[in-house]
């Protein structure tokens, strides 16, 4: 016994002094902290795309990847006189891999910028990495924070619609349709809160009431005792925004099944109609509304195009992930057309996508434009669940309501001095 | 069993792992001026996983209780960071109110465990952690739900990557040689007992409850403070940190590494580390990978990848050292 110690003991204590000693001393000279301006000519534009390809959210990467891929074939991964080189890099679904895998794409593969993430609370560590390491962030996600309180000149959301933006024309629609009365049911988490937030904050503002809200845990799948509750309420309209994963499917299929569809017109975010929950549930959802940035029965002539290339490239329809990348991968060819020779990195990539997005008519949300918080603006659908010819269900739009802002009718500064939407804070105004 | 035989003679086994010992160190304090600072960051969460698995190790080597809710005791910790970060709080004073969280939590575990043991002791250890989780996820004006917090960064002396990653290397080795020590204590032989028999342990008189409660709070001071490194490392934190398989994955690093030695949990923390951050940005299924990994060694090398090494070295050259059985060493005979 007494002899292992002192060997042991005496080679720990040697290893601590010494991690001490290194620990005051100067940088090791591996990496010198001054590159975020990577100067590679060659005329290579770097991106990398932080996607969710495992875990969870896998799907969501799944699709960003597919619309991102789909653009640059199309376009021989060229921009003007630049190349265009993606880096794939899966965030695993978790906060901490995606800052790791951030870190990895700045510091190692020396990105000129980063495309990503879309789970919300992967993007705000991952834009708050970015804006420290001054790397261009083309958000891909919905925390309403990335663009409000938290808002960077590094960072601007050019691939989704903040959480709670996403839901006013629901709000707005229902109080034109003279429905009176709504109950809400959103997931109890942030994203649950901000679509609910946006709903109700629109539909109060226009004069609407909201009797019951009903928050259902994270990760529910079984949403049939909520339904029978909802079932139960004597409301005009009854507003629901899941995540898109097995509660939409849950919710979809308790709403028919207690007789909900049918007999209470239902407004749901863009996630509950997406083409999985709808191919899961079937055609009991036809006639379900839903509130999206990209609607993909939208019969434009730049989405007619983008939705026929992608189906022939994948053979799904393409959802609002696939649309946003896609999006994304329009603005930066544009940008990078007009940019000459000098790459545009930084602030400067943000305010050229800024400034190229309003003079644009091809894009494939259809006007865009950004505000002082690099949230974008953009037209919001409402549209209702119906069968194609071909027998897929899929989304096609009733009403466009144009330039809606992450602030709907709000001042801006009023909104920011309120808290973020929670179960104690639900609606704005 | 051959108790340590009293000549000074050094034995070939010792010289081997005193070599391995100081290679491996060597090569951690190297790190840094070879790799990119993703890699140091990669080194530097392998420390703070494996200092998180060898508390798990210190309950469930020692003491046979397996804890499968401990990411809530590390996300406590660090919430108390964060938390006190957000209200701007002074640094001693973050200090002290993560560690105040750590007791507390802590605390809850042990009262909650002290009687249980085998599957029910996993089991409420589950139920507890995520009791942690919910509460992080629910309480968004503290924790900011599942947003999180960020920038919840540690002094500015220790804030570039590379001096922290010499920091928590400083931290684990000092943490491993305190379970190291803890483990060959009076108080670690009790455990070794009460995990081999609970019952004649409390007919010698040991208070069983007392002593788990103890290990518990013990092994909680360790969990805690590899939350709070974890959140240094990033800045960032929420509920994940805490969710079910937060707390799997160390409890797999235990069991990949070799339970109840005191390298296994580095060695777990390394290839599980390994393969969820730098294989998955080649491999796709880096998942299946870890999990058939998991299925082999539990049904190849059991005792883990440390115990397993060390009873093939026993076999091939162990007839000329003091050759003695991997896990437990001697019973507590000498009280």
């Amino acid at each position: 016994m007494q002899r292992r110690i002192p060997l042991r003991g005496l080679a720990v204590l040697s290893a601590l002094g010494a991690a001490f000693l290194l620990a005051s001393c100067a940088p090791p000279g591996a990496s010198d902290p001054d590159e975020s301006a990577p100067a590679d000519g060659g005329g290579t534009f770097t991106v990398g795309l932080l996607a969710s390809e495992t875990g969870f959210a896998s799907a969501t990467g799944t699709d960003m990847k597919n619309g991102w891929d789909l653009y640059w074939d199309q376009h021989d991964d060229t921009a003007g006189g630049w190349t265009i080189e993606s880096v794939y890099e899966d965030d695993a679904s978790d906060p901490q891999t995606a800052l790791d895998k951030a870190t990895r794409l700045v510091e190692d593969e020396k990105v000129d910028a980063v495309v990503g993430p879309v789970l919300a609370n992967n993007a705000l560590a991952v834009a708050d990495y970015l804006d420290g390491a001054q790397v261009a962030n083309l958000s891909q996600t919905s925390a309403d924070d990335v663009t409000q309180r938290k808002s960077s000149p590094y960072v601007i959301r050019t691939g989704a619609f903040a959480g709670s933006q996403a839901t006013f024309a629901a709000g707005q629609w229902a109080a034109d349709e003279g429905y009176m009365t709504a109950a809400t049911i959103c997931p109890d988490y942030a994203f649950g809160w901000d679509n609910c937030g946006g709903f109700a904050s629109a539909y109060l503002a226009a004069g609407g009431e909201i009797t019951n809200q009903l928050w259902y845990p994270q990760g529910t799948a079984d949403l049939s005792t909520y339904a029978t509750q909802l079932a139960g309420l004597d409301v005009d309209v009854i507003f629901a925004g899941t995540t898109g994963g097995t509660d939409a499917i849950g919710f979809l299929q308790a709403a028919s099944d207690y007789g909900i569809i049918g007999t209470t017109p239902v407004i749901t975010g863009a996630a509950t109609t997406s083409s999985n929950p709808l191919a899961q549930v079937g055609d009991v959802t036809i006639g379900v509304h839903s509130v999206t940035y990209y609607a993909e029965g939208n019969d434009t002539d730049v989405n007619v195009a983008f939705r026929d290339a992608y189906e022939e490239a994948y053979g799904t329809i393409p959802s609002v992930y696939a649309s946003g990348a896609y999006l994304t991968a329009q603005l930066l060819d544009k940008v990078l057309q007009d940019a000459g020779s000098d790459k545009p990195t930084g602030t400067d990539l943000v305010d050229a996508i800024k400034k190229v997005a309003p003079e644009s008519d091809d894009l494939v949300w259809g006007t865009v434009s950004f505000d002082d918080y690099n949230g974008v603006v953009a037209p919001l659908y409402v549209n209702s669940v119906a069968k194609r010819d071909d027998g897929k269900l899929w989304n096609v739009v009733d009403k466009t309501y144009d330039d809606v802002s992450q602030f709907w009718s709000f001042d801006p500064d009023a909104w920011l001095a309120n808290p973020t939407f929670s179960q104690s804070f639900t609606h704005q105004g | 069993m051959s108790v340590a035989p009293a000549s000074p003679r050094i034995t070939r086994p010792a010289v081997v792992k005193a070599v391995v010992a100081l290679a491996v160190i060597a090569f951690a304090f190297a790190l840094p001026y070879v790799v990119s600072e993703y890699y140091v960051g990669v080194a530097t969460l392998v420390l703070v996983s494996a200092i998180l698995a060898a508390s798990i190790n210190l309950l469930a080597g020692d003491g046979g209780l397996v804890s499968l809710g401990h990411a809530g005791i590390s996300m406590a910790a660090g919430y108390g960071i964060a938390w006190s970060v957000k209200e701007e709080l002074p640094f001693g004073v973050q200090l002290l109110v993560s560690l105040g969280v750590t007791l507390v939590v802590s605390a809850v575990f042990g009262l909650a465990t002290m009687r249980m043991r085998g599957v029910f002791y996993l089991m409420i250890t589950v139920a507890l952690g995520m009791i942690c989780w919910g509460i992080a996820q629910k309480w968004s004006v503290v924790t900011g739900g599942d947003n999180g917090l960020s920038r919840n960064w540690p002094p500015e002396a220790i804030r570039p990557y590379w001096t922290y990653y010499f920091v928590v290397l400083a931290i684990f080795l000092l943490a491993t040689l305190a379970l190291w020590v803890i483990s060959r204590s009076p108080f670690g032989l009790v455990l070794r007992g009460i995990r081999d028999s609970e019952s004649r342990m409390r007919s010698l008189g040991y208070r069983i409850a007392s002593y788990k409660f103890a290990a518990m709070m013990l092994s909680g001071l360790f969990a805690g403070l590899a939350g709070v490194l974890m959140v240094w490392r990033t800045g960032f934190i929420n509920p994940k940190s805490g969710d079910f398989i937060a707390s799997a994955l160390p409890l797999i690093m235990v069991v990949l590494g070799g339970l109840g030695t005191a390298l296994g949990p580095l060695v777990g923390a390394v290839i599980v580390v390994l393969i969820s951050q730098v294989l998955s940005s080649y491999v796709d299924r880096w998942q299946t990978v870890l999990g058939l990994l998991f299925i082999a060694s539990v049904i190849l090398a059991p005792r883990g990848l440390v115990g397993g090494v060390r009873s093939l070295a026993a076999r091939v050259g162990g007839r000329i050292g003091g050759r003695r059985p991997p896990a437990p060493e001697t019973p507590a005979t000498t009280e």
